[in-house]
């Protein structure tokens, strides 16, 4: 699969990130070299069922019970910013 | 031309589990902001989700109430999007294998019951809530509500009016709130839509462009938002255009919806299954076990009435529809009222009174045998109806039974004739044009009187007897 500028331009909108020619560019050929060494699987023969989970569990569920949360001042903790027990993050509104 | 319009609706629920989908964190409304937050609901690296049973008992619950096929097998995907309300930057949802599909709600129509297909029913997880500040320049995100558990039920685009939509909206609330995985509560935010709304011209088969409505918070708001939405792509078509498959947000407030993105810009969001989770087997003892434990639904509720008790369709409807007035209408019936009798004071008086405080059926705080003694009071003459119509907030303010507030408050209807023949007296030496009226021939005047005795009376006068007393008084007086 060929990796395109206008794929990684799509992916950087995706992911809000607003990238310069250069950096279009350079990730252009990197995502590229990632996506050949990824295509490598493709020449195996796998099984005929694509695996989907890594392990065999099946059913693994929690009971409905209640646990103590983190203190608020553990959660903020490595927030870049905080105010009013609150995480700050640029102004967004859809 | 005339045109059809077809809607689609894409309900999320907020289940009413203790916890949270995947972790251990109180599942509860309001509070501080991030005091119900872990790991794994703020999305630290590392944290590892773990399912919450009873997020699956639920949601095959609400499959099962609504008709649909449970998958024996499904799994959970990420829905990868940006957004500051979601830490992860991926959403745990349900994507091409979800708990529950091909299900169906009845619905009431003017032209007869219809029945609104359920494309899917999946669990996902709710995210957070940003908070703007007016004027500031950041917004604020409070993670509690990030990782309650939601169900999305998809419907088909089957409702063909706003009426039919509100109706399919009522179904679900109903349905839900009966089998308690739901509060329901809109105010809280544990019930919204989307709408999807396309309109085509009268007898076309295929399916207009359609437009997808998000922010769409009461039942009231998502008809309006219908009904602009069926306007608009309608003058678009009418001026010679053509209607876009875009999205849009309603603003309740202005009363209209504005374009948030185009086809072009619609999301990718790049599902896959979340390597995280194990899927999920669900065997036929599992569902035989929850279908069993299933409560009567609001539809099954209403046929009962209807057949058993013969109320009209609309009220077995609507009291079918609230667990808080089914209980206490069927406890009243059991208390010895007649069945339309105990209707009419559900949907009448006792209504009026929780519309006018804004409580929910579940608060009334008298029982079905309060509500029946009140009205075996009324039909023994005990009290007279408007009586009855004061005794039922005090019902409402304690707990007290209606014949002990009418005690209290000396309400007891006055049958003794010698003190409502003085209150006659002094009514007809005050109203001399009245009888001059009656004299004349006109006996619409004895109404009047009969009126303004009732009020000497301050309503606790037997009616029947005034008019009787009335009459010979008048008759005496010729
Ligand atoms: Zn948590």
């Amino acid at each position: 699969m060929a990796i395109t500028m206008q794929e990684i331009e799509h992916l950087a909108r995706l992911s809000k990130l607003a990238l310069s020619n250069e950096e279009k560019e350079r990730l252009t050929g990197e995502m590229q070299s990632i996506l050949s060494f990824a295509d490598k699987l493709s020449g195996l023969d796998t099984a005929a069922d694509p695996t989907m989970f890594a392990s065999d569990g099946q059913n693994v569920f929690r009971e409905d019970e209640i646990h103590p949360s983190l203190p608020t001042s553990a959660i903020l903790q490595n927030a870049p910013e905080k105010d009013m027990e609150c995480f700050v993050v640029p102004k967004t509104v859809e | 031309m005339k045109y059809e319009t077809v809607i689609g609706l894409e309900v999320h629920a907020e289940l009413s589990t203790k916890t949270k989908i995947y972790c251990s964190c109180e599942n509860s409304f309001g509070g501080d902001t991030n005091t119900r937050c872990c790991p794994v609901c703020i999305g630290l690296p590392g944290a590892l989700p773990v399912l919450n049973r009873t997020v699956v008992d639920y949601g095959i619950k609400a499959g099962l109430a609504m008709h649909c096929s449970i998958a024996s097998y499904c799994k959970q995907d990420r829905k990868n999007y940006f957004y500051p309300d979601l830490p992860k930057a991926y959403q745990i949802s349900q994507f091409d294998l979800p708990l529950c599909s091909a299900g169906y709600v009845e619905i009431d129509t003017e032209e007869g019951m219809k029945n609104i297909g359920i494309t899917r029913i999946h669990i996902e997880e709710d995210a957070g809530k940003l908070l703007h500040a007016e004027g500031a320049n950041f917004s604020l995100v409070d993670y509690n509500r990030g990782g309650v558990p939601l169900i999305e039920i998809v419907s088909e685009p089957d409702m063909r009016s706003p009426e039919e939509a509100m109706a399919f909206l009522e179904a679900i609330k109903s349905t839900l709130q009966a089998i308690g995985v739901s509060d329901c509560k809109m105010q809280e935010g544990s019930l919204r839509c989307d709408i999807n709304v396309s309109v085509r011209p009268e007898g076309q088969e295929e399916f207009g462009v359609r437009s997808e409505c998000k922010n769409v918070n009461s039942f009231h708001a998502a008809v309006r938002a219908i009904k602009y939405e069926r306007d608009r792509q309608i003058a678009v078509l009418e001026a010679g255009g053509t209607v876009e498959q875009e999205t849009r947000r309603w603003d309740d407030a202005k009363g209209e919806s504005f374009l948030m993105r185009s086809k072009e810009e619609a999301h990718d969001y790049r599902y896959f299954p979340e390597p995280d989770l194990a899927p999920i087997y669900v065997d036929d003892a599992w569902i035989e076990d929850l279908r069993t434990s299933l409560p009567e639904l609001p539809s099954e509720k209403k046929k009962r009435y209807v057949e058993t008790y013969s109320l009209p369709k609309y009220d077995a409807g609507l009291i079918g529809a609230s667990l808080g007035l089914s209980k206490l209408f069927e406890d009243t019936v059991a208390a010895g009222a007649a069945p339309k009798t105990a209707s009419n004071w559900l949907l009448g008086e006792i209504s009026k009174i929780l519309n006018e405080s804004m409580l929910e059926a579940e608060a009334i705080p008298f029982d079905g045998k309060a509500l029946a003694e009140l009205i075996a009071m009324i039909e023994s003459g005990a009290i007279s109806g408007t009586i009855a119509k004061q005794v039922l907030p005090e019902m409402f303010a304690g707990n007290k039974s209606p014949k002990q507030i009418v005690e209290e408050k000396g309400l007891a209807q006055i049958s003794d004739e010698g003190a409502i023949m003085d209150m006659i007296q002094e009514v007809l030496a005050q109203n001399e044009a009245a009888v001059a009226d009656f004299r004349a021939g006109k006996d619409k005047a004895i109404g009047f009187l009969t009126g303004q005795v009732m009020r000497a009376s301050k309503g606790k006068a037997n009616p029947g007897v005034i008019q009787k007393m009335l009459r010979e008084a008048l008759t005496a007086l010729k």
